[in-house]
């Protein structure tokens, strides 16, 4: 498929990036990756006028250890973090999800923070102009109401990122920077609860820093997929736990991952709270496999990433 | 077409093929150029009714559709169990 026609800007760093997104009057775009905004492009589900490339931007591009945080930059490519010492040694929650995510040529070339940005997915929306208008525009694109849940005016697409599911499990915290200055605010927080527009992140800003504590915690992640490589998860489940207690966040089904907070390690709780979010996920024929089944695993991984979680580095 | 694309048409990757062992049968095809048999076509029809037959034996079900996808075998499994009941 053929890019539509943009202006393309690189900023050297995230002030003449926001100063570039201002000029363009809010119809621009960030680029890192590419490699979720490109096929969006190409599907013309976006149409910026202009892309704005962060890649030239060092300051995205470090990984930090300060005030009891490890902080990563968001242009950090998902394999740099994947093979981070620190990574590997305190957060194996999130070395799994990233070593889940996709295939490693992905993984070279997509960043973190493009990775929590990522738009939410649907069989019936990431599909080219030509289908969708044989198909008709659902509520995502501008439509009356939703195309897999007739005449609902909602939407269900489902939020796939593997790696916002374990940091949230690590109770990390995000730095933005836009035109209006620079705020801190907690992972959950840039999550808007809204299929049609996902984050709370206002026009122009910038993805800067992630934070996680840096503590040693035991941890899983747990991922439903078809095959075993470049597919998006069906259901994702990443645990993180201490010797006391957990948080567990259940994600790939609806706009928003689910966070739990796992009180004990006592076999009950465990299965109490994998039922709770078995209850709580809303699957709708909107990706491959059932609904039905899809839920019914939201219970298997979350008891089964537990338990990894709890056997692991013991 | 709900499939036009290879993302969400699932075909198997690298790391999903099973361990594959040849075994060479020596024959004539009278058919075949040469006597030389194709071998395309029968080795994917017979290799997964080979494997539906297989999960059958196993779960003591006949299955209707395919690909054996694990909501399908499950549900299979599942409707088994309740008609036991
Ligand atoms: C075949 C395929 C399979 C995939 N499988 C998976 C998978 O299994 N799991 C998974 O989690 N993901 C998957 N992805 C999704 C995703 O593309 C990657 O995970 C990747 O991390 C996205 O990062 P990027 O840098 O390429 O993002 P980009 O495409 O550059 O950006 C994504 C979005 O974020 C915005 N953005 C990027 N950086 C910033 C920033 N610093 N500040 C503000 N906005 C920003 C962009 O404007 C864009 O809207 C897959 C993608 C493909 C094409």
């Amino acid at each position: 498929m053929i890019l539509p026609r943009f202006d393309y800007k690189k900023a050297e760093d995230i002030a003449s990036a926001i100063a570039l997104y201002e000029g363009f009057k809010g119809q621009a775009r960030y680029l890192a990756g590419g490699t979720d905004l490109i096929p969006l492009l190409k599907l013309r589900l976006a149409t910026p006028a202009a892309i704005i490339d962060l890649k030239g931007i060092e300051q995205l591009k470090t990984i930090t250890r300060e005030g009891g945080r490890l902080i990563v930059g968001a242009g950090v490519t998902l394999f740099e973090l994947k093979n981070h010492a620190v990574v590997k040694e305190y957060f194996p929650a999130l070395y799994e999800s990233l070593d889940a995510t996709s295939c490693e040529t992905l993984q070279m070339r997509g960043t973190i923070g493009g990775n929590l940005l990522q738009n939410t997915r649907c069989l019936l929306y990431n599909k080219s102009l030509d289908w969708r208008k044989a198909r008709g525009f659902c509520y995502k694109m501008g439509g009356e109401s939703c195309n897999v849940v007739p005449k609902a005016k909602a939407c269900f697409s489902n939020y796939c990122s593997d790696n916002a599911l374990s940091l949230l499990s690590l109770s990390a915290g995000v730095k933005i920077a836009g035109p209006k200055g620079e705020r801190k605010i907690k992972l959950e927080k840039i999550f808007s609860g809204d299929g049609k527009n996902p984050f709370t992140l206002k026009p122009g800003e910038i993805l800067t820093e992630i934070h996680i504590p840096l503590k040693r915690l035991r941890g899983a992640y747990e991922k439903l997929r078809v095959r075993n490589s470049i597919d998006y998860p069906l259901l994702g489940v990443a645990v993180s736990v201490n010797n006391k207690k957990g948080k567990v966040c259940v994600g790939g089904i609806g706009p928003t991952p689910l966070a739990y907070d796992l009180e004990d390690l006592e076999g009950a709780s465990v299965k109490e709270l994998a039922q709770k979010a078995r209850q709580e996920a809303k699957s709708v024929s909107n990706t491959t496999l059932s609904p039905a089944y899809r839920k019914k695993m939201v219970d298997v991984l979350t008891q089964r990433a537990i338990k990894r979680a709890l056997k692991e580095g013991k | 077409m709900l499939n036009p694309d290879l993302l969400e048409y699932k075909v198997p990757l690298a790391c999903d093929m099973p361990d594959i062992e040849t075994i060479i049968v020596s024959s004539i095809d009278p058919e075949g150029p040469f006597g030389a048999k194709e071998g395309g076509l029968t080795i994917r029809m017979n290799a997964y009714s080979a494997i539906a037959c297989a999960v059958a034996n196993a779960t003591g079900t006949v299955f209707t559709e395919l690909p054996l996808t694990p909501d399908r075998v499950l549900n299979i499994l599942e409707r088994k169990k309740g008609a036991k009941k």
